[in-house]
């Protein structure tokens, strides 16, 4: 697993945590262990997205990362790449 | 047991000489009665062996308890010994509510597909006991 993957992994893992003690906090809304997981995986997250935008370029089209002088969305690999 | 066997052989060839031609007819018929009777009570211990069998194999695969016992039998005791809802009212459904509890960590949880342990419920085929 390259380093890209591994990242990508982790972030993938720390999403799916999150939208998952999303899910049960709509039938939980006032669980308070619940509520503090959420904060710390969305934290997590976003800190693994950072890291990963800035080593491999933005992940969306929305992203902060990116230098503003040129367009760093085609430097990716091209699916057939 | 040789003795006897010796004597119904005698009885059978030698018979009408000894009895009479009625005589032996008789004792010929009442030898056939005795026979079919002991077949019967044979056979019946046979039956009865092989419910006994049966019984036993039962408790051990469930599976064949339909095609020996009476169904409704077999459905009436299911109810009564795994399910005491007798008083309980028709057609009601329950969900237990979930806890926040038994996290996997975020990783382990991408790879079973719940963040949840008490909801990684893989189809096995089989019942597994409560509490495992």
């Amino acid at each position: 697993m390259t380093e890209r993957q591994h990242l990508l992994k982790k972030l993938m893992s720390e999403r799916f945590a999150a939208i998952e003690t999303a899910m049960f906090l709509d039938t939980h809304p006032k669980d308070k262990k619940a509520l503090d997981a959420l904060k710390i995986y969305v934290c997590n997250y976003k800190k693994l997205k950072n890291e990963y935008e800035k080593k491999f370029g933005p992940m969306t089209i929305f992203s902060d990362a990116g230098n503003e002088n040129s367009w760093s969305w085609i430097n990716d690999p091209w699916p057939w790449d | 047991m040789n003795c006897s066997v010796f004597f119904i052989i005698c009885v059978i060839f030698f018979g009408d000489k000894l009895f009479g031609r009625t005589g032996h007819k008789i004792i010929l018929y009442a030898i056939h009665f005795i026979h079919c009777e002991s077949h019967k009570i044979f056979s019946e211990r046979k039956i009865d062996l092989l419910k006994d069998f049966y019984t036993e194999f039962d408790e051990e695969a469930a599976g064949i308890k339909m095609n020996l016992r009476d169904s409704k039998t077999a459905a009436e005791e299911t109810f009564n010994t795994n399910i005491p809802f007798e008083d309980f009212p028709l057609a009601m459904a329950y969900v237990p509510m979930q806890r926040f509890r038994q996290l996997y960590e975020p990783e382990e949880a991408l790879e079973n597909g719940t963040l949840f342990r008490e909801l990684n419920l893989p189809f096995l085929g089989y019942t597994k006991k409560r509490g495992l």
